[in-house]
């Protein structure tokens, strides 16, 4: 059967091969108006025999496609009056502007394309990060949940205002453990075991912009240490990583990049330990993209973790937060056992009355 | 005993009120079927939900977006021409308006307590079926005289 595509998206020597279906079977059913093949998503083979197509729907289809694909065509001829305008324009304001456009356009062209859209709706996991508009797809499902959910999570535990002032999310920072063999991103708010947290976790950073080799900082505090002589809570630098380097195409910071480049570690990973009746301690995660590719400035390696002020040392780096993470940790039996592995002294108990009074 | 009942039985049926046997205009098959579908959840009562596999999803996806595009552009058409139509309008008065001012005037005479005629019809694309009332008598002002 001949395929419904006469233009530009059954055309790959401008556009990425990423932007059509990997599988054959399923992109001949996709680009033909009926199923020739019959239902190829469906895994069952009773399902596969019952299953009937809409009536008219092979009439149409095409007819449907052939108009947006007409409409795409029409888009990518902008796309190249605007790359012919970046390569005559040499003012920096002026290309950013082109480059922005260039990238709306470039979503515009492929937002109707049935591959595309089979794509995002159905092959989430490997997208490919470097094309706009599987970005764009990408961030429209993290503004309909993820964002919301993390910045409620801030703000009814108050690591908004009690670490940093606010937040306006950029990135979606995904967060694991690797505390068993089970992959599990950690929904922010958890309350965690001190067995879980007791080996530093990996971060996936996702950018919904184009990202080449940009540099990251990453900030884990704990917001509730017991202050005991001021009668308060301190804060304490859990870990400190920075100048990461990261794109779109490898977001994730985990051990083995760790390894690989020991500078970025400036703080070295303690697991938090809750001594016993302090109650729920936030650990906040926070993600800072550095300005212009450069390299942080007063971030010395083995800052001193204990009373550490989080927000002079982000002023003093002229950081903005970009994105967050929380999750919680409470004293469990576990915890001795991970202040003997970090050769941490034993915890204090803190009990209703002060010994000392 | 029975006598006694019976002389004050009446007096009785002039303070209790008499419950009238219902005159509906359901007949009762379509009674029936109004018990059943009350006794029915809401969600059992919407048509079945079409079960689509995922190409023809993305392709139902397709179709309606392509549908809603045709949509828009004809909308915007239409308006563009509605414009277009509303701009030689008032082209015509300014040359009116130079030609002969009387006249102009007189075409855009203010007439004090006169409202726009309700018999008149909406402007449609079509023709209507019944082109023009012709036994129409325009409804009687109340304090008019014949």
């Amino acid at each position: 059967m001949a395929s419904v595509s006469k233009g530009i998206w059954s055309n790959f020597a401008k556009r990425s091969p990423s932007l059509a279906v990997k599988s054959k079977a399923l992109q001949k059913a996709l680009l033909s108006p009926s199923l020739p093949n019959g239902p190829v998503s469906l895994k069952q083979r009773s399902s596969k025999m019952r299953y009937t197509s809409p009536i008219g729907l092979d009439e149409i289809y095409p007819l449907a496609y052939q108009l947006l694909e007409k409409q795409s065509e029409s888009i990518y001829k902008e796309v190249e009056q605007i790359e012919k305008q970046i390569s005559e324009s040499k003012d920096k304001e002026q290309l950013q502007q082109l480059h922005k456009q260039q990238e709306e356009l470039l979503v515009q062209a492929e937002l109707n394309n049935p591959e595309v859209i089979y794509n995002a709706n159905y092959h989430t996991k490997s997208l490919d990060r470097t094309q706009p508009v599987y970005r764009h797809f990408l961030s429209e499902k993290w503004r309909s949940y993820s964002r919301m959910l993390t910045m409620q999570r801030l703000e009814t535990l108050a690591v908004i205002p009690d670490s940093l002032p606010t937040l306006d999310p950029q990135v979606e920072v995904n967060l694991k453990f690797p505390h068993n063999n089970v992959e599990r991103v950690i929904e922010p708010g958890t309350v965690l075991s001190s067995n879980v947290t007791q080996k530093p976790p990996s971060l996936e950073i996702v950018e919904f912009k184009e990202s080449v080799d940009d540099k990251y900082t990453v900030l884990v505090v704990d917001l509730d240490t017991p202050d005991v002589e001021n009668d308060s809570f301190k804060t304490t630098l859990q870990w400190g990583l920075k100048d990461v380097v990261l794109s779109n195409t490898d977001p994730i910071i985990d051990a083995k990049k760790l390894i690989q480049n020991p500078e970025w570690e400036f703080v070295e990973y303690l697991p938090p330990t809750p001594e016993k009746n302090t109650g729920k301690h936030r650990l906040a995660v926070w993600v800072f993209r550095q300005d212009d590719k450069q390299n942080l400035k007063a971030a010395p390696q083995g800052l001193e973790r204990d009373s550490f002020d989080i927000r002079s040392f982000v002023a003093k780096n002229n950081l903005t937060p970009i994105g967050a993470h929380v999750w919680r940790s409470i004293w469990d039996r576990n915890t001795e056992n991970v202040r003997s592995l970090y050769g941490l002294p034993k915890g204090r108990i803190f009990s209703r009355f002060r010994s000392g009074e | 005993m029975f006598l006694h009942q019976q002389i004050r039985k009446p007096l009785l049926a002039t303070f209790q009120q008499i419950r009238s046997k219902r005159t509906t205009a359901i007949s009762p098959e379509v009674q029936k079927l109004v018990t059943q579908l009350s006794v029915l959840s809401a969600g059992r009562k919407q048509p079945r939900l079409l079960k689509l596999c995922n190409e023809d999803y993305v392709k139902h996806q397709i179709i309606t977006k392509a549908w809603s595009q045709l949509r828009n552009q004809k909308k915007k058409s239409d308006e563009a021409l509605l414009n277009k139509q509303l701009e030689s309008m008032s082209f015509a008065c300014e040359e009116l308006k130079k030609i002969s001012p009387e006249l102009y005037n007189l075409a855009n005479k203010k007439e004090y307590g006169k409202r726009f005629p309700l018999e008149m019809r909406v402007p449609t694309e079509y023709p209507p079926r019944n082109i023009w009332y012709y036994d129409y008598v325009p409804p009687v002002a109340k304090g008019s005289k014949k």
